[in-house]
């Protein structure tokens, strides 16, 4: 009994002991004003923290920072309060499908599949919570149309299908008219060509898509894609047709056509003649207008070799840059296939001496048979070749 | 923390007490509290003396990665113009970078910690850094291992590629 006693005082003066000197400890601590152990015991970092209930905001930055891969099948699927922040409409405004991961759980996704879920979530958050940002539109637009500021304010909502196979981007082709149906907001899109070179797509936009007013094409634009532009789009300002091998003539149609457009990009589609309509309206009437260098007929390497000026067109020097870089549409014009033969790959040293010795009997076809590479430039009158004559250019095409 | 008390710098530095929400007083140097937006927006309404902040919301764990921030991010902005006045070519950014990342590399628990106390504290650049790295963390990972890495429960959510 009395041992117990003993123990029990024992005990409480080493309690109030320790706690006098912890007392002093952290008296000592906060008179310093800094911190040398802790009061609480280190448990803080053991629990769990509430990642789940983390601010909207904060994850919406998150969430920006991923890409469409990880916001459909990804984050927003841990939890309900996660994905119900993924809805927000601020995240579905920009969305590039390009590569877009093409499995879910094992199960192939295809591509009409995610368009419907594309266009389902952005539609329903815009239609619950967006109508500040179609406010937003519609006064930008009664302002007058100034071009940077515009690019800041610009809400693009991309819309992209994959290829996977042909089979599966025909089947998607359909799905993706119906689709855009849904997106009356919809302002821009991005998409290769194969998704608009029938009519049905561009149709349900200029049907659906009264705001929609930036079109970049991938790949290639041929004639009849054009066409459908200048017919269904005549309100587009914004065209983006950078590396597509687009023919002058079928631009042409598409600058006639479209005779809102402000902005045209033509880059990597070749170079224009320096007299070509094109340009004359594309400096004209467009407030940007990106395209490469213009050309001239006129070469001053050749004029120093030949005096006579009797060499001709394309020469070498311009060849040696690349005939596929001419806006003429020589994808289809030129015989050879670019990819199969590259241009690089071709003798032109021959012709050349040819030129210079005035010599006849070219070794090659298709400068003997008067084809022109450049087709629009200049054409051969000569059949023989050995006295070709420049033709003055035409270019009453349309 | 401690050389700010050098007794050796002349004039003495201006400092700020910023109080940890269990207690602790951290003395820091003016320009190092005015990281945070919070702080500095009506810094100078405050009276001289009564430059006390007591951050409810802020561990003193998390307040001393914080401070460790911002006075790296102090010194090392100066020694970049200093540099830069001089012309003599310095990577200090790229060793800005490299500490920031070594910095951020934390444990899930501490991140949140730290994510939250830079919402809190408003500080911009630590709170792009701490967003990268949850980004950087959840990009290209499954719904089940993001559950995992950040012990968030499973609350039945519906997978919407099943409902729609």
């Amino acid at each position: 009994m009395c041992s117990s006693v003993c123990i029990i005082e024992h005990l409480s003066a080493l309690l109030y002991f320790g706690s006098f000197v912890f007392m002093e400890t952290t008296k000592t601590d906060l008179e310093n004003g800094k911190k040398k152990m802790k009061i609480e015991s280190g448990d803080t970092n053991s629990t769990s923290r509430a990642w789940k209930d983390l601010d909207k905001d904060v994850l919406i930055t998150i969430y920006q920072k991923l890409g469409i891969n990880d916001l459909i099948v990804g984050a927003p699927l841990c939890c309900t309060s996660w994905y119900n922040v993924s809805k927000d409409p601020s995240l579905w405004k920009n969305v590039n499908c390009r590569g877009v991961f093409d499995t879910h759980k094992g199960k192939a996704v295809e591509p009409s599949q995610l368009i419907k879920f594309v266009s389902a979530r952005s539609q329903r958050s815009l239609t619950r919570e967006g109508f500040s940002t179609l406010t937003i539109e519609r006064d930008r637009e009664r302002q007058p149309f100034s071009f940077p500021k515009f690019l800041l304010f610009f809400l693009v909502m991309l819309l992209l299908m994959i290829f996977f196979s042909f089979r599966k981007v025909l089947e998607g082709k359909t799905t993706i008219g119906k689709s855009i149906g849904n997106l009356q907001v919809l302002e821009s899109m991005e998409v290769d060509e194969v998704f608009i070179s029938d009519d049905s797509t561009l149709k349900q936009v200029s049907e659906c898509c009264p705001n929609f007013i930036k079109l970049k094409v991938c790949n290639s634009v041929c004639k009849n894609t054009a066409l459908l532009i200048a017919t269904f789009l005549p309100k587009l300002k914004i065209l983006d047709i950078s590396s597509t091998n687009i023919h002058r003539k079928d631009l042409l149609v598409i600058l006639k056509g479209c005779v809102e457009l402000q902005s045209l990009d033509i880059t990597n589609c070749g170079k224009i003649h320096s007299d070509d309509e094109i340009l004359k309206i594309g400096c004209r009437r467009l407030e940007v207008f990106k395209w490469d260098n213009a050309y001239s007929d006129y070469c001053s390497e050749c004029e120093e070799e030949n005096e006579d000026m009797s060499y001709q067109w394309p020469c070498a020097h311009v060849m040696d840059e690349g005939f596929s870089t001419y806006i003429e549409g020589t994808y289809d014009l030129f015989p050879f296939d670019p990819v199969v033969n590259p241009v690089a790959n071709w003798e032109y040293e021959p012709f050349v001496d040819e030129v210079a010795d005035g010599a006849s009997g070219a070794s090659n076809d298709h400068y003997d048979n008067g084809e022109c590479f450049c087709d629009l430039c200049c054409s051969f009158h000569s059949d023989d070749g050995d006295n070709a004559v420049i033709d003055p250019y035409d270019y009453s095409l349309l | 923390m401690k050389d700010s008390f050098n007794p050796s710098i002349e004039p003495p530095k201006k400092t700020v007490t910023l109080v940890s929400s269990d207690g602790y007083d951290f003395e820091v140097e003016e320009e190092v509290a005015l990281e945070s937006q919070v702080i500095k927006d009506g810094f100078e309404d405050k009276a001289v003396d009564d430059r006390e902040y007591l951050l409810f919301n802020v561990h003193s764990d998390t307040l001393e990665l914080i401070i460790k921030y911002c006075e790296k991010h102090v010194s090392s902005r100066k020694s970049i113009s200093a540099a830069a006045a001089s012309s003599s070519s310095s990577n200090g950014e790229e060793a800005l970078k490299e500490w920031d990342e070594h910095f951020i590399s934390v444990d899930t628990n501490t991140l949140y910690d730290i994510l939250m106390a830079a919402d809190y504290l408003n500080i911009k650049s630590l709170l792009d850094l701490a967003i990268q790295k949850v980004a950087d963390t959840i990009h290209g990972r499954s719904p089940e291992q993001i559950r995992k890495k950040f012990n968030i429960e499973n609350d039945s959510i519906i997978d919407p590629w099943a409902s729609e």
